[in-house]
């Protein structure tokens, strides 16, 4: 799949601090792909880099196959639309009026306001002043600026950020639905592992300036294999065949845990135990959770013990 | 598109509902209406003989006093509009930061003109008010709207400057009012001094002189040659503040 954006080894220093630090990012074209880390990971400043609006202090940043620089900037961004963290809509106007500003810099016609109005579902409150709008309708207008003259890219910083949870299920089926009704690439971050999970297809986690892993959310899902609990009727016989194996288990209403370990591996295991007659009648494998995954990846970034496959 | 004009456009746009016309029409009423007190209260034939002297005399004074806080006002609404709604992080992907700080600069210019146009007009109109006998001096009202404009104008790109430097508008707005008492006395300040004080600078291109004497109470105005030299300082200050304006909304990472 051809990528809408791609990055390669793109640094943003504050003085002696790395906000982003060495990013290759690639998002596919065609796409929702959700941009995840924890609050200060570098998620912002990597889309203000993207938009242009900071400078990278190393690195090289291409949109549309076209490289992003100075001199040609403002054409590449007339294909996008973004909204970083909060919406940019003057209070003292009316959303019709916020939207003809937007319009008239992007060089785009007045009539594509009523079709980005209807998308967000501001048809109605077309005429109100901004100032009277809940965030909700703050941040719908968000997208809905972002959304003039049909961009192939759009950027959105956290945009569930502050809405009351209708709000967030809105925005979700909104942003979900961008590649189907406008036919664009959607760039979204959040903080929110569980929300991405309901919108996006393709994923990229960020801590301290560092992608941690890029690739299908399918992909990163496969890396929800977690502990191995074993219920057996005599726990000693149980505890001295997994020690004999190398394996520490852990109790936990009664039950032993064990790491997480290979198919092949763990039916070896069963059969030992089985032989040795430790009473195996029950094994699981727990499910971790895309937090947990997302938790131990975060956790692990200053070990080596990324996911195999396409962490990075 | 992307060029001043479409940028202009978009400020224009942006000044609906801010009611921008109603500071420029406030600050002009204010100046004209204390001009009035001044010199259109029970004239004497000898007033009117020296009507347009006394109000070539009384403007620049009343403006040194009301137009440091006009511009404060005007340059903070101009630039503290996009700060309410953290609006560069969108506008710097539609327009270059070059292109938004001129055409607020074109706005606020025109402004000022607005203010120094009014200022003008009163002139002939409050001599045909008060039935003034003496002439009217064309050279001299060119010079006084000129001056009141390029003044005003040095005052609003140092104030639009300080408004663009701090997200605050307190400190554009603190020395607007400290400017207006430096403006008022300056007239009383050593040349060598006054020269650095932006505010000083209605004063210094006054053309019309008075003396009063106090013991026949009598008030005789003259006329001093056009300076050149301040508009030169004006010339420089303006091309210095601008550039140290854009400069700060280019360097503005949103």
């Amino acid at each position: 799949m051809e990528a809408i954006v791609t990055t390669k080894g793109l640094c943003k220093a504050y003085g002696t601090h790395f906000a982003v630090d060495g990013l290759d990012m690639l998002v596919p074209q065609g796409c929702v792909y959700g941009f995840i880390g924890p609050n200060g990971a570098g998620k912002s400043t990597t889309m203000k880099l993207l938009l242009g609006l900071a400078t990278p202090s190393a690195g090289s940043i291409t949109l549309m196959g076209t490289p992003l620089d100075r001199k040609g900037r403002l054409g590449l961004l007339r294909q996008t639309g973004s909204l970083i963290e909060s919406p940019a809509c003057y209070a003292h106007l009316s959303a019709q009026a916020n939207l003809e500003i937007v319009a008239g810099l992007k060089d785009v016609p007045r009539t594509d306001i009523s079709r980005v109005l209807e998308i967000v579902h501001l048809e109605k409150d077309r005429n109100r002043k901004v100032g009277q709008f809940s965030l909700g309708m703050k941040q719908r207008l968000g997208i809905a600026q972002a959304l003039l003259g049909n961009p192939r890219l759009l950027i959105l910083d956290e945009p569930t950020n502050g809405l009351d949870p209708a709000g967030i299920q809105e925005m979700r089926a909104l942003i979900a639905a961008m590649p189907r009704l406008c036919g664009a690439t959607v760039l979204v971050s959040s903080h929110l592992l569980g929300e991405m999970e309901q919108m996006v297809e393709q994923v990229g986690i960020i801590n301290h300036g560092r992608l941690l892993f890029q690739g299908p959310l399918t992909q990163l899902q496969q890396h929800s294999r977690g502990n191995i609990s074993l219920r057996v009727l005599d726990a000693a016989k149980a505890e001295a065949v997994l020690q004999a194996s190398g394996i520490t288990p852990t109790h936990e209403k009664g039950e032993l845990i064990l790491p997480p370990l290979r198919d092949e591996y763990l039916a070896e295991l069963a059969r030992t135990l089985a032989d040795k007659g430790a009473g195996l009648v029950g094994l699981r494998i727990q499910t971790k959770s895309l937090e947990d995954i997302f938790l131990g990846l975060t956790a692990a970034q200053s070990a080596p013990a990324a996911p195999e496959g396409k962490a990075v | 598109m992307h060029g001043i004009g479409t940028a202009l456009w978009a400020e224009l746009k942006k000044a609906h509902h801010r009611h921008d016309l109603w500071v420029i029409l406030a600050s002009a009423g204010v100046i004209i209406g204390w001009v009035m007190a001044v010199e259109c209260r029970h004239p004497t034939p000898e007033d009117l003989a020296s009507f347009y002297a006394g109000l070539f005399y009384t403007y620049p004074l009343v403006n040194s006093i009301i137009l440091p806080v006009a511009m404060a006002v005007l340059a903070s609404r101009l630039w503290d509009v996009e700060n309410k709604c953290d609006a560069c992080k969108l506008l710097f992907t539609l327009q270059s930061p070059t292109a938004l700080y001129t055409s607020k600069l074109v706005l606020g210019g025109l402004e000022v003109a607005a203010i120094a146009g009014l200022e003008t007009l009163s002139v002939p109109v409050l001599g045909l008010l008060c039935h003034a006998t003496q002439p009217l001096d064309g050279t001299q009202l060119a010079w006084l709207f000129f001056s009141a404009f390029g003044v005003s104008l040095m005052l609003f790109f140092l104030e639009f400057a300080l408004s663009i430097g701090f997200a605050n508008q307190v400190p554009a707005l603190a020395i607007g009012l400290g400017g207006a008492f430096i403006g008022l006395f300056s007239a009383f300040f050593p040349a060598g001094l006054s020269v650095w004080l932006p505010w000083s600078y209605y004063n210094q291109l006054m053309t019309v002189g008075m003396d009063w004497n106090p013991t026949t109470r009598e008030i005789h105005y003259y006329t001093n040659p056009y300076p050149v030299w301040p508009w030169l300082v004006l010339l420089v200050a303006c091309l210095a503040l601008g550039f140290v304006g854009r400069r700060l909304v280019e360097r503005k990472e949103a």
